[in-house]
């Protein structure tokens, strides 16, 4: 369990390493038909929603793999919500696969961890804050 | 960290892979994308589940429990190349590096 640090409100972020076979952090297998491929072409865009905005106390979780080998100029964004001003949230794998970051609130964290071996691992995402009305 | 801009960007639209649908896109896999109401530490519930990434076969959605009316399903199965072939290898059209086979995957 690692800190994450303070943005517009407590984030606390999990990362828990993990090598295929995959196993969630709840004991239950990933089957193969869960697995998104993302690539350049293959971004998804969704209506948003309240449930997604990740007012406190919430938890996001997901597996994630960096494939990518060159570097790139970005820091490749795994999903974001946008609200009516702009992006609400971002995450994002930093471009050396080094780091995962969270953009929010105009600022941006990154906690250390090395997604280098192109491995599924599972990162949690907490907002637990109280003195903010939401996470946005 | 790249910029962000604001100008002309749809209200309330959830990206997969991207910022704003086209910047920064994501090459990797992602997995059991899944929000919660609650924190660990309070122990979750299955109620507590707001919403998810569903992908069966080739058939991707994203399911949001709290707003049952708002619920998405988006077929998208050319686009994402979904299904892993049996012998773990990504499908053939693909560049992508080896997967471990499927049977380590589901034990």
């Amino acid at each position: 369990m690692r800190y994450l640090g303070r943005m517009s409100c407590t984030v606390l972020l999990i990362t828990c390493a993990a090598v295929l076979p995959i196993t969630s952090v709840r004991g239950e297998a990933l089957a193969t038909d869960e697995v998104l491929l993302l690539d350049v072409a293959s971004g998804l865009d969704f209506q948003g929603g309240v449930s997604l905005t990740m007012s406190p106390p919430a938890t996001l979780e997901f597996w994630v793999a960096a494939t990518w080998i060159e570097e790139p100029a970005y820091d490749p964004c795994l999903f974001s919500l946008e609200g009516e001003d702009g992006v609400a949230y971002s995450v994002h794998v930093q471009a050396d696969r080094r780091a995962i970051g969270l953009y929010a609130g105009g600022g941006y964290a990154a906690l250390p961890f090395d997604f280098s071996d192109g491995r599924m691992h599972s990162v949690t995402l907490v907002s637990y804050s109280r003195h903010y009305p939401s996470f946005l | 960290m790249i910029p962000l801009g604001t100008a002309g960007i749809p209200a309330e639209m959830f990206h997969l892979g991207s910022v704003n649908g086209s910047q920064a896109p994501f090459t990797g896999l992602l997995a059991r994308l899944r929000f919660w109401q609650g924190v660990p530490v309070s122990g979750l519930e299955q109620s507590d589940l707001l919403a998810q990434t569903n992908i069966e076969g080739q058939n991707f959605s994203l399911l949001m429990y709290a707003e049952p009316d708002e619920v998405e399903l988006m077929d998208r199965a050319a686009i994402l190349m979904g299904t892993i072939e049996e012998d773990g290898e990504a499908p053939a059209d693909s560049n992508r590096r080896t997967l471990a086979p499927i049977q380590s995957l589901a034990d």
